[in-house]
């Protein structure tokens, strides 16, 4: 089915062929679960989310009327239910107070992904990036995972392109900063 | 850092942004997302049906826990039965009493206002008036053209007496 069209399978779904709903999740899977990671930041969370996200989309795809893409849709469900899922996690982190106080930086702690961290640099950036105020890091990590351009992610954020933009722009030149000054 | 910090710290910044945010998911797919789905879609009506049943059983303990009206209270108050329409009569005076007429069940025009006068009544509790009920056409009786009817003639033979004996008249 890889000549098919998005707009075709949506189609094709709708009618009940579940091949057609098969193709959706494997070509749309991996932005799915990119788009989830950017906010939660923890393969395990993102990989639930993006089950729930295809269960979703799955039950609600006679909804879906191709106003925007597909991707979008399914990213746009995705982030929805990542920041459910983030908040949950602080409520959960609020009620038990024995756990570590960085709440805003949860999912590093706990990444098994950090122990690949070759090099101190790269540790160190990766600590500045957790510590960007969330509507940057959040709209920089979006742009960084490379499946949705910036129309897209702001479509998805509810705000205009160029704030967008300018986030992506205002997070990296943060990051750059906070190096240059640790290396000083 | 060397004469290109620019650059080099560029890179590092993409390369830590594709860690955080790369792959793939490696338990998702088509079937198992289709599965999942229809493994849980019971669930709703489920909930539906609980939620409708627990409405109708509160519904029914409330209206049971309703305090009756104390005996002797005005029957104007109370809603009449089906079939039976609170009809003033038209020589009755502007007493309290109040005839009830049963009725077919005819459509009842509902138009007429009814009015609630509270001066003068008795102890004062208010006197419903209510207005008369046009039926919709009056009622006709008229004979019924049938054939006479024709009943056999049927032949009983005569009791004998005589036929009985003794013993099951004892008994």
């Amino acid at each position: 089915m890889e000549r098919v069209t998005d707009e075709e399978l949506v189609r094709l779904a709708q009618n009940g062929d579940p091949a057609a709903f098969d193709e959706i999740v494997e070509r749309h899977k991996g932005a799915v679960f990119r788009a989830a990671l950017s906010a939660l930041r923890n393969r395990e969370d993102a990989e639930d989310v993006t089950q729930e996200t295809f269960i979703t989309a799955y039950r609600k795809l006679d909804t879906f009327r191709g106003e925007s893409q597909l991707r979008t849709w399914l990213s746009r469900i995705a982030w929805n239910r990542s920041m459910d899922h983030r908040r949950r996690g602080r409520f959960r982190r609020f009620l038990h107070l024995d756990e570590p106080a960085a709440i805003d930086l949860p999912s590093l702690e706990a990444d098994p992904e950090r122990s690949t961290l070759a090099s101190s640099a790269h540790a160190r950036v990766r600590r500045e990036i957790d510590r960007l105020p969330e509507n940057l890091r959040d709209t920089l990590l979006l742009a960084s995972a490379g499946d949705l351009d910036y129309a897209s992610i702001a479509e998805m954020l509810g705000v205009r392109e160029g704030t967008v933009k300018s986030r992506v722009f205002e997070a990296r030149a943060m990051v750059r900063l906070a190096l240059k000054e640790a290396a000083r | 850092m060397n004469a290109e910090p620019k650059d080099e710290l560029d890179r590092a910044i993409d390369d830590v942004l594709a860690s955080v945010v790369g792959g793939e998911p490696r338990q998702v797919s088509g079937a198992s997302i289709r599965l999942a789905a229809d493994r849980r879609r019971p669930s709703l009506p489920m909930w539906l049906a609980a939620a409708a049943v627990l409405v109708v059983a509160l519904g029914v303990a409330l209206k049971e826990q309703r305090p009756l009206p104390p005996e002797g209270e005005s029957a104007s108050k109370t809603e009449a039965p089906h079939g039976v329409e609170p009809h003033a009569s038209p020589s009755a005076e502007p007493g309290p009493s109040i005839q009830t007429v049963r009725t077919r069940r005819a459509p009842v025009r509902r138009d007429r206002p009814v009015q609630v006068f509270t001066e003068g009544s008795p102890e004062g509790l208010p006197r419903l008036l209510i207005a008369s009920i046009d039926l919709p056409e009056p009622l006709r009786t008229s004979p019924i053209d049938a054939d006479p009817i024709q009943i056999p003639r049927i032949e009983i033979a005569p009791l004998s007496v005589s036929s009985l004996s003794t013993e099951q008249e004892h008994k």
